[in-house]
């Protein structure tokens, strides 16, 4: 890969197409499963060859305009509980902090030249990217196999199993968020944000975590929830963009050609979602994270072998990475395919007036 | 070989032209005199439909089906006439019948007031003025009719083939005119034309037997048909009768089959007042056009006493069974509240543009009107109008927000202010003149950082970076948002345009 | 107020039905199934309000209203008919029908009419 300067590579057509695509899938996913899509276009950035903290670091300045532009939009309706926001804000930064710093050591802190640069940074954020994201694919899969077999009620909402739980805990101080309405003792508080914040810090998927955490944890409406998250993002983003930008890792070429995907992307998930039932949502959703944990794990003997704790023959790489890229670009890519046909059936059906619920008796 | 139908304004020589016209050609003539005969003798409630004009506010969705069963009514009776293809009718609005069939001569007559005047005089022994005074009134009473009946304007002349003034010509030269043009190949029915027809005349008789089969008699629907096939739409609050639709038609002859179908999409409309000829209504009104919605109005009024109620508006009513014969003097049904706020008016306007899906007034709060909803997941979108106007601006503002997410959360549908409405669903000039502005702003900011690639990148990570951190920083934070802005409004403009919502 | 009302229909069940119910508002009525009936009553005494059928096989309604009209301005008559059209109804307004109702009705339909007319005799009584 040719770099223009030390952490930027050259952007030819074809790269800036892929980006462009990447940012449409992301951005469809991340319309359709309510946040995330950053770890889609993270990694698929990562597979184009441009180092991961770049990836990353371009990735959470497009979700930091992103999440400015959708919060404005959340706070005209009232979704935005600014006091939930502004403690899960602080104890984010504590946790992005946490990330920018072990990114950027593992970054500089490899030998420095050839292929092996940022090779130990690539290896942790897989590996970060792998474990968390497998346990949320799975316990999400869990959870849609779980309903569909316990039959035909229809989900009255989200569980309030864990919140009720959290409720108990009322090690002083509880903390009263009006707007959402709950009670939170600082102690569940601190975690949950340090947590988020260190997440979104290292592969830029916060909200994928936040906004479970705080409509499972602190049993926060889904809609303030999502408010809030996008609020709560933007400032994370924009603080992860300030870190990374001030660290000079920012490639705002990235960005601007991932937003020409994207936007355009969200719009057709969200569109989705109204389309689709909540329960095949939630299985596409797992089904392509699933996937593209897949994708992340083969890449890591590669990395592996860079920083030197296994040896093979350096021209498996291509291999490790070709096989890398076509797990990711599969998961993204049907997955955007199946909501995008989805979308496609359910646009051309809306022009219809009518459904066809009952067909009696045809031709008797 | 020929049908036409010639609309005449009320005492006119018009019949005896078309009488000419039938001696000429041997044609068989028809009247709406006699049609409404027929209709009395046939238990349609042609009546109550005529007496609705005069009586203003023209009232509900009673009536509404009541004026489907009148209009498949007629379409049944004329096509029984058509013999060989042919056939002369003369009516208020003859040339708005068997809508969009081609090749059909389409007369409109017009005859000088005087005249018509002298024709009343005599007939109803009125003296002049007088019966110039019935005239006028009558012919507004007809255009309200028209108005009403067939959704037209009589006046609009694109709805005929021919008008013709019968000031200076004669009845007899009129009547060749008619005969010659009905001649032409034009006016000759083609097989396209026949079985669009036979189609008119299938939903007729399908929304006649619904209508008179005490199973069904008290539904509003919707009544197609297209190839032997009927397709019939209910609303989503009727669901239940799909089966005894599709079971009564299964009695009907020559149907080959019958679909029952349900309004797909739903725009449910809150508001403390209806009015239908507002910007707000036009608004909603259009995108349910551009979904093919039905659109569910709630009204949503404080309670009464401190005591919630929930009350439907009536649907039409059942046919009144046989045996129990009242003379026409019904009892009195249920009370119904005076002050509606515009909801029966409204309804019946959506009706009338086959866009009803039905109303109900609901004294109470967001408790009661989530209780309402409970069973139905059918919208594809809540519209809140001016809703808790008594609390005062701030509260009614929060409240009807509470409302908004309370709906959004129980259906998951996205629920909208009014004012909104124009801006976030629906293009107009203005957005196509923000997009344009947008896209070159856009194309500005993209060529200007890929044409300057490497010094912006040396400022962002080069080594005018080690200089500039804050500086490079910032501008991050500050540029980022501007372009997610701008692209993100093009991209949403965009998606409007070619109606993604 | 109590009223004087003639109701002349042709069909029994009408005249009974509405008696029944005018008469529990304190109105007297006398009730006619044939017009030439109707007709010699109507030349004896005067009525405040005349509710008469339009279509009977005898004596047309709009008769009986131009009748009516020419021997007692001050009397309201009321026009039901099943037969209703828009000239049937433009003639008897025009022709001073007070009210004009299409049947079927609710009798609270006919008894809103009377309502109306009764207001309307107060005033012309009264100014």
């Amino acid at each position: 890969m040719h770099y223009i300067l030390a952490n930027f590579i050259q952007i030819d057509l074809s790269t800036a197409l892929q980006v462009v695509l990447l940012g449409f899938i992301g951005g469809v996913l991340s319309g359709f499963i309510g946040s995330g899509g950053a770890f889609f276009m993270t990694p698929g950035m990562m597979n184009l060859g441009i180092p991961g903290v770049v990836s990353v670091a371009s990735n959470i300045t497009h979700k930091f305009g992103k999440a400015m532009v959708g919060s404005h939009k959340h706070g005209k309706a009232g979704n935005v509980d600014k006091k939930l926001a502004l403690f899960m804000l602080i104890t984010a930064v504590i946790g992005i902090q946490v990330a920018v710093l072990i990114n950027s050591y593992l970054f500089k802190g490899g030998s420095g030249h050839g292929a092996a640069k940022g090779a130990g940074a690539n290896l942790y954020i897989s590996l970060v990217f792998a474990v968390i994201l497998s346990v949320v694919a799975v316990s999400m899969l869990k959870d849609v196999l779980g309903s569909s077999k316990s039959g035909k009620g229809r989900d009255t909402g989200p569980s309030r199993k864990i919140a009720d739980a959290m409720a108990k805990i009322t090690i002083p101080p509880v903390i009263h968020f009006k707007v959402a309405d709950t009670r939170v003792s600082l102690w569940v508080l601190l975690p949950c944000g340090i947590a988020t914040g260190y997440l979104a810090g290292t592969i830029g998927v916060g909200g994928f975590i936040g906004v479970p955490a705080i409509i499972y944890v602190f049993g926060v409406p889904t809609a303030v929830a999502a408010g809030t998250e996008l609020y709560l993002a933007m400032f994370m983003g924009a603080y992860g963009a300030l870190s990374y930008a001030f660290q000079g890792f920012v490639d705002i070429r990235l960005t601007m050609l991932l937003y020409l995907g994207s936007l355009v992307g969200i719009y057709l998930g969200v569109y989705g979602v109204k389309v689709v039932n909540e329960k095949y949502i939630r299985l596409v959703t797992s089904l392509i994270i699933l996937l593209c944990v897949v994708s992340r794990a083969i890449a890591i003997p590669m990395y592996l072998r860079q920083l030197g704790f296994v040896s093979f023959d350096p021209s498996y790489d291509a291999y490790f990475n070709l096989i890398s890229k076509f797990f990711l670009f599969a998961s993204g890519i049907s997955g955007c395919l199946v909501i995008l046909f989805n979308v496609g059936r359910s646009y051309i059906q809306r022009r219809g007036i009518q459904k066809t619920l009952m067909v009696v008796n045809p031709d008797g | 070989m020929s049908i036409v139908l010639i609309t005449a304004p009320a005492h006119s020589m018009a019949r005896v032209l078309a009488q000419k016209l039938a001696d000429k050609t041997g044609w068989p003539q028809y009247s709406r005199d006699r049609l409404a005969e027929e209709a009395h003798a046939q238990g349609i409630k042609l009546s109550r439909l005529e007496a609705s004009i005069i009586k203003a506010p023209i009232v509900s969705e009673k009536l509404a089906w009541e004026k489907e069963i009148y209009l498949s009514f007629v379409t049944d009776v004329l096509y029984k006439k058509i013999q060989d293809q042919n056939l002369i009718y003369t009516g208020r609005a003859a040339h708005l019948l068997f809508p969009g069939v081609k090749n059909i001569l389409r007369v409109g007559v017009s005859v000088p007031m005087e005249i018509r005047a002298d024709i009343v005089a005599k007939q109803l022994n009125l003296n002049p003025g007088k019966a110039l005074d019935y005239l006028k009134s009558l012919d507004v009473d007809i255009m309200k009719w028209v108005h009403y009946v067939h959704r037209a304007d009589l006046r609009d002349t694109s709805n005929y083939d021919l008008q013709l003034n019968l000031e200076n010509l004669s009845l007899a030269n009129a009547a060749d005119v008619l005969m010659q043009l009905a001649e032409l190949p034009e006016f000759h029915l083609s097989d396209e034309s026949v079985s669009h027809l036979e189609d008119l005349h299938l939903a007729a008789r399908a929304t006649l037997h619904l209508a008179l089969n005490k199973e069904t008699s008290n539904l509003n629907l919707g009544v197609r048909a297209s190839g032997k096939v009927v397709t019939v739409t209910y609303l989503p609050r009727q669901k239940e009768v799909a089966e005894s639709v599709s079971r009564v038609l299964g009695t009907l002859e020559e149907c080959k089959g019958n679909v029952c179908t349900m309004a797909e999409t739903n725009i449910l409309y809150l508001s403390e007042h209806f009015d239908p000829k507002t910007e707000d209504f036009n608004q909603i009104n259009q995108l349910a056009k551009r979904w093919g919605a039905a659109i569910e109005l709630i009204r949503l009024i404080p309670p009464k006493d401190g005591k919630p109620f929930f009350q439907e508006v009536a649907g039409p009513e059942p046919r009144p069974e046989h045996g129990a014969y009242t003379g026409g003097v019904e009892d009195d049904g249920p009370e119904v509240s005076a002050d509606d706020g515009g909801l029966d008016n409204t309804i019946e306007e959506l009706v009338a543009m086959g866009r009803s899906a039905g109303g109900v007034t609901i004294a109470g709060g967001q408790h009661e009107v989530i209780d309402a909803l409970r069973d139905n997941d059918n919208y594809s979108l809540v519209v809140l109008g001016d809703l808790f106007l008594s609390k005062g601006p701030q509260a009614s503002t929060r409240l009807t927000r509470e409302l908004g997410l309370a709906i959004h959360e129980r259906m998951k549908t996205p629920v909208i202010k009014i004012d909104e409405l124009k801006s976030q669903f629906l293009f107009g000039m203005k957005q196509a003149f923000k997009l344009l502005m947008f896209c070159l702003i856009a194309l500005c900011i993209y060529g200007l950082v890929f044409s300057f690639q490497v010094p912006i990148l040396n400022f962002l990570g080069g080594s005018l970076h080690e200089h500039w951190k804050w500086a490079a920083s910032v501008a991050v934070v500050l540029f980022v948002p501007f372009v997610a802005y701008i692209y993100g409004t093009i991209s949403g403009l965009i998606l409007k345009l070619v109606n993604i919502d | 107020m109590s009223l004087e009302i003639l109701i002349l229909d042709d069909e029994t069940i009408v005249g009974e039905r509405l008696q029944a119910s005018l008469e529990k508002d304190g109105h007297s009525l006398e009730a006619f199934t044939s017009p030439r009936e109707a007709i010699k009553s109507l030349n004896e005494k005067v009525f405040d309000i005349v509710v008469t059928d339009i279509r009977m096989d005898d004596i047309d309604g709009i008769k009986i209203l131009e009748l009516v009209r020419e021997k007692s301005p001050r009397t309201k008559v009321i026009m039901i008919t099943g037969y209703a059209t828009l000239e049937v109804a433009r003639e008897s307004l025009t022709k001073g029908a007070f009210d004009f109702i299409a049947k079927p009705f609710k009798i609270k339909e006919i008894r809103g009419a009377i309502e109306k007319a009764a207001h309307a005799l107060q005033m012309e009584d009264g100014g």
